[in-house]
């Protein structure tokens, strides 16, 4: 019982900063935190909730344990099973930025304790259910786990659906303004080109391209005739390649293989001086063409952008959310083989499906989701199935089975250099690894196929500018620069570590990817090597590109690969489990990877691509990360000190967990579990807030106005709950011990205005006070209805009061509007008839 | 259960689930055909809208440009009259931008249109000056008047 009342005290505690009004107002010297209580009559309806709720919970389990034997009653009645709740009273410390004399500095205790507050309810209410789970005996075992009768591919399909579902409906539900969206920015257009393109038979040239707003609605589509232009393509460039190679071996010192001219916007002319094509490859829209098809032919009835595509692109949208559900199913296939756990591979792909940056790339059509899909597939494929792995005798195999899976491999490592050419290593290295693992018959066919697919691409490039590098048409863009070597390290650094585009601050759980890797290697060391080397030849080219993606979501160069790392992740977890140190750690990290993501897609638009959120803290990760862009040259530049201790925490982290992975795994009980699970919820956390802290003050910025809850919703909460309580008696702010709603500002409220309306005999009142320039102005309204009837109401902006009036009569209504400076009283004349 | 049973159960399952999508892509499949279908239809429909907003157009520029140019000197005038009209500095010129609002609402909006019907020009004005007495801009400047001249 003596547990029952401490955790009930705590979720008192809780409520009390959950129910009152938290917001940042943004002045001039900085961020004034104001927090007002809800009043002393919610705080008891609360105590009354809360104790009902937490006794009812109580008396139930104790009920239930009573069915299982006076050992086990005797346990239940103690109430330690309710322990994780009286963690709940701790995030009340996430109002500590409105304590008089804080202010900024306590932002980060605020973004861990109060804006991620839901999470970590989610989490302390599933972790109390779990132990009166266990401490019953597990009886809700046989309700949730799967049914003895299912097989194992049956059970496997039931978790690739809900895995498919999951990540769907994750992708649609954080996304409100980016879902199913007809806006296309950046690179998108040039993809849809190429679907605008076939369906109306063009092929790859773009220049004859009409408008959707000049043809017709039931125009048909003349795909068919894109097969008759590849067709004579191939022929013209047999003719074409014949006259190329004679000249060639004639003048083999002049003559020019790639004869385009210097093209500019991402289009250049053919190599005959004739048509217009664009330098992004048309592997991406051959994956998006049966959707666009259906959006183009049936389903949207105006035109969007420029007059050149649909104005309704749903089915399209739609392909790529498939794509995105299906990687995340692939990822799943790879992990399961890869952990030998099906719960461990399954909640792992879910997790780095629906983190950042490959959650907010479901809408975003772009190369890289298909990218990721192909790689997981290919290296599932290539790693545990091909002849190497499984051992089968080559007689006895499927023989059609392996061929066609052996081919599929092929062809999704041509995809890749199909889709952009940062994957042509990536692609390469796939290709390498299947030909490396399989047997001669599986050799064959993977080389036939990526061979076909990379012949097929090399004569795309061929056809278009009379060069067969797969380069050609890059090299011929006189404003688009490819790779620059100088800026390779530097821009690998900042894919991590950066204050804007690192993504460490989106997604804190890639900061194990390097230790993992360690671990695995100890005993998995070609894997962790062919995994480090993926996403470095991921990760090289796109650095050697740029940093930021054309002002598109962080990381996009990277994404294909990024949420492989949950490999070596998974495998250091597994681990270290065991250490109630390392559980904390990965949880906070969970947590706020998950909340960044929701965060990030919740308010991303395609045009801006960094963080925008609304929060109460205005903190967010990526401001104890700094803004450097060269890591080797100036030293002086502003939190340089963070960048070199945040390597050394990742060095030492690295060591670390290389040297204890090679230990053996023994416990040492220094007390009990609890006791132990407690000591490192506080340490680690204190570790993190800490650390956090430290890292923003010395890279200079506690708060970012993208970052804060918009100052003229905040001033309105704040107003709304001020004026809400007669006198407030647990309202302070950072720079004020009590507040009342006369020290809020602006106020513009100086007149205010009465409209009565009658309607038999209730009476509508409406009061308006002044307001100017977007802002409301508040104030309180007394009400005296003339029949010894009164009413209170708070007024920010508008307030609505009615009274319905017992009998009929002449009654006299006074209103007192009391604004900041005066009071104005006003006195209403009003007849009640007689009918009600 | 027995294997047997349970691969009976799953084949029945999958058969079912063959013949649903069977059923589905029929459906698909007809659907796609109504909704090409109805685009036909919408399509002629909005042919025909622009058919008919060509004929009005048409009718327009069919008016000679000498009788349209002093409807448009006539309106001019009112908008610079400040005894009946708006009183406006430069008429229709106002602050040395054209207001294209009076050209669209009265000159294209009325007055064509009337003639364009076949009404004289003396009923044509005379439905431009009602339109324009029973605008709010006008009545604002002189409620009187716009009283006074309104038709019963």
């Amino acid at each position: 019982m003596r547990w029952l009342l401490a955790v009930s005290l705590s979720a008192l505690a809780f409520a009390f900063s959950a129910t009152g009004t938290f917001v940042p107002l943004q002045t001039a010297p900085g961020v004034d935190y104001l927090f007002v209580w809800s009043g002393s009559g919610v705080m008891l309806m609360m105590a009354v909730l809360i104790a009902a709720s937490f006794g009812g919970t109580y008396a139930l389990v104790v009920r239930r344990a009573a069915r299982r034997g006076p050992a086990v009653l005797a346990k239940v009645r103690t109430g330690r099973w309710m322990l994780p709740m009286a963690w709940l009273g701790l995030l009340t410390l996430g109002i500590l930025p409105a304590v008089p004399g804080i202010g900024e500095p306590a932002a980060v205790v605020s973004y861990f304790l109060y804006d991620l507050r839901w999470w970590w309810v989610a989490i302390v209410v599933a972790w109390t259910g779990w132990r009166a789970h266990v401490v019953l005996g597990k009886p809700l075992e046989s309700v949730f786990g799967f049914p003895e009768s299912l097989s194992r591919p049956t059970r496997l399909l039931v978790l690739d659906a809900l895995l498919f579902l999951v990540v769907v409906g994750w992708a649609i539900g954080v996304s409100p303004r980016l879902r199913f969206t007809d806006e296309t920015f950046g690179d998108e257009p040039r993809y849809l080109r190429y679907c605008e393109a076939w369906y109306q038979g063009a092929g790859i040239d773009v220049s004859h391209n009409a408008l959707l707003s000049d043809s017709a609605l039931d125009a048909p589509s003349h795909v068919l005739r894109n097969a008759s232009l590849f067709g004579s393509a191939v022929w013209d460039d047999a003719l074409s390649l014949r006259s190329d190679i004679r000249l060639f071996l004639d003048n083999p010192g002049h003559f020019r293989w790639n004869r385009i001219p210097l093209g500019r916007n991402g289009f250049v002319t053919g190599k005959h001086r004739s048509g217009v094509y664009q330098l992004h490859q048309p592997g991406l829209s051959l994956l998006l063409f049966p959707g666009y098809y259906l959006d183009r032919h049936l389903l949207s009835l105006d035109a969007g952008y420029q007059g050149e595509f649909p104005a309704n692109l749903t089915m399209t949208s739609t392909s790529m959310l498939f794509m995105l559900g299906a990687s995340a199913v692939g990822l799943f296939r790879l992990l399961r083989n890869g952990l030998h756990s099906e719960g461990v591979a399954w909640l792992g792909a879910a997790f780095a499906t629906v983190t950042f940056p490959l959650s907010a790339f479901a809408f975003q059509l772009y190369p890289e989701v298909p990218a990721f899909l192909v790689i997981v597939l290919v290296l599932n494929f290539a790693w545990f199935h091909s002849a190497g792995r499984t051992g089968i005798d080559p007689a006895k195999a499927d023989r059609l089975r392996d061929l066609a899976r052996s081919t599929a491999a092929g062809l999704g490592c041509g995809l890749l250099a199909w889709l952009h050419p940062r994957f042509f290593l990536v692609s390469a290295l796939l290709a390498a690894i299947c030909v490396a693992r399989g047997d001669r018959r599986q050799r064959r066919c993977v080389s036939c196929a990526f061979g076909l697919t990379l012949f097929l691409l090399l004569g795309y490039n061929f056809h278009i500018t009379g060069s067969w590098m797969p380069n050609a048409m890059y090299a011929a863009a006189g404003d688009t620069h490819q790779i620059i070597p100088g800026v390779i390290v530097d821009n690998l650094i900042a894919y991590g570590v950066h204050g804007a585009w690192g993504l460490l601050g989106y997604a804190p759980w890639l900061f194990a990817t390097a230790p993992g890797l360690l671990v695995l290697a100890r005993t998995h060391r070609d894997l962790a090597l062919l995994i480090a080397g993926l996403g470095l030849s991921l990760a090289i080219p796109a650095a050697g590109h740029a940093l930021n993606p054309a002002g598109g979501t962080p990381g996009r160069f990277v994404v294909a690969i990024v949420p492989l790392m949950i490999w070596p992740v998974m495998v250091l977890a597994r681990r270290f489990w065991c250490s109630p140190a390392f559980r904390v750690a990965a949880v906070i990290a969970m947590v706020v990877s998950l909340d960044m993501s929701l965060s990030y897609n919740w308010t991303h638009v395609k045009s801006f691509g960094p963080m925008v959120d609304h929060s109460r803290s205005g903190w967010k990760p990526l401001l104890a990360l700094p803004a450097i862009r060269e890591y080797f040259g100036d030293m002086s530049q502003d939190g340089y000190v963070v960048f070199v201790l945040l390597s050394g925490a990742l060095a030492g982290a690295s060591w670390l967990a290389w040297r204890r992975s090679g230990a053996r795994v023994a416990h040492v009980e220094s007390g009990p579990a609890s006791l132990r699970l407690t000591r490192a919820v506080v340490v680690v956390t204190a570790a993190v807030v800490v650390s956090s802290s430290a890292a923003t003050r010395a890279v200079g910025r506690w708060t970012r106005p993208d970052y804060l809850l918009v100052d003229a919703q905040a001033r309105r909460e704040a107003a709304v709950a001020l004026t809400a309580l007669d006198r407030c008696r647990v309202c302070f702010s950072s720079s004020r011990q009590h507040v009342s709603w006369i020290w809020l500002e602006p106020n513009p409220a100086r007149q205010s205005r009465l409209d009565v309306r009658q309607d038999g005999r209730t009476m509508s009142l409406r009061v308006t006070v002044e307001s100017a320039e977007g802002v409301d102005g508040f104030g309180q309204v007394h009400v005296d209805f003339g029949d010894g009837a009164t009413a209170r109401t708070p007024v920010v902006g508008w307030a609505d009061l009615s009274h319905a009036y017992r009998d009929a009569g002449a009654y006299e209504v006074v209103v007192s509007v009391q604004l900041r400076d005066r009071t104005i009283t006003e006195t209403r004349s009003t007849r009640v008839g007689g009918n009600q | 259960m027995t294997t047997r049973s349970t691969e009976e159960k799953w084949g029945t399952a999958v058969r079912v689930l063959a013949a649903v999508t069977a059923v589905l892509i029929i459906v698909s499949v007809r659907e796609a055909v109504t909704i090409r279908r109805a685009r036909a239809e919408l399509q002629q429909l909005r042919i025909e809208r622009d058919k008919i907003k060509a004929g009005v157009v048409t009718a327009w520029t069919a008016q000679p440009v000498v009788e349209v140019g002093e409807v448009l000197r006539g309106l001019n005038t009112f908008y610079a009259d400040s005894a009946e009209g708006f009183g406006r500095l430069g008429g229709l010129c106002h602050d040395g931008k054209l207001d294209e609002r009076p050209l669209l609402d009265y000159l294209f909006g009325s007055y064509l249109p009337a003639r364009a019907s076949g009404q004289s020009v003396e009923v044509a004005l005379r439905v431009m000056n009602t339109a324009i007495i029973e605008s709010d801009a006008y009545r604002l400047i002189h409620p009187d008047l716009a009283a006074a001249k309104r038709p019963n």
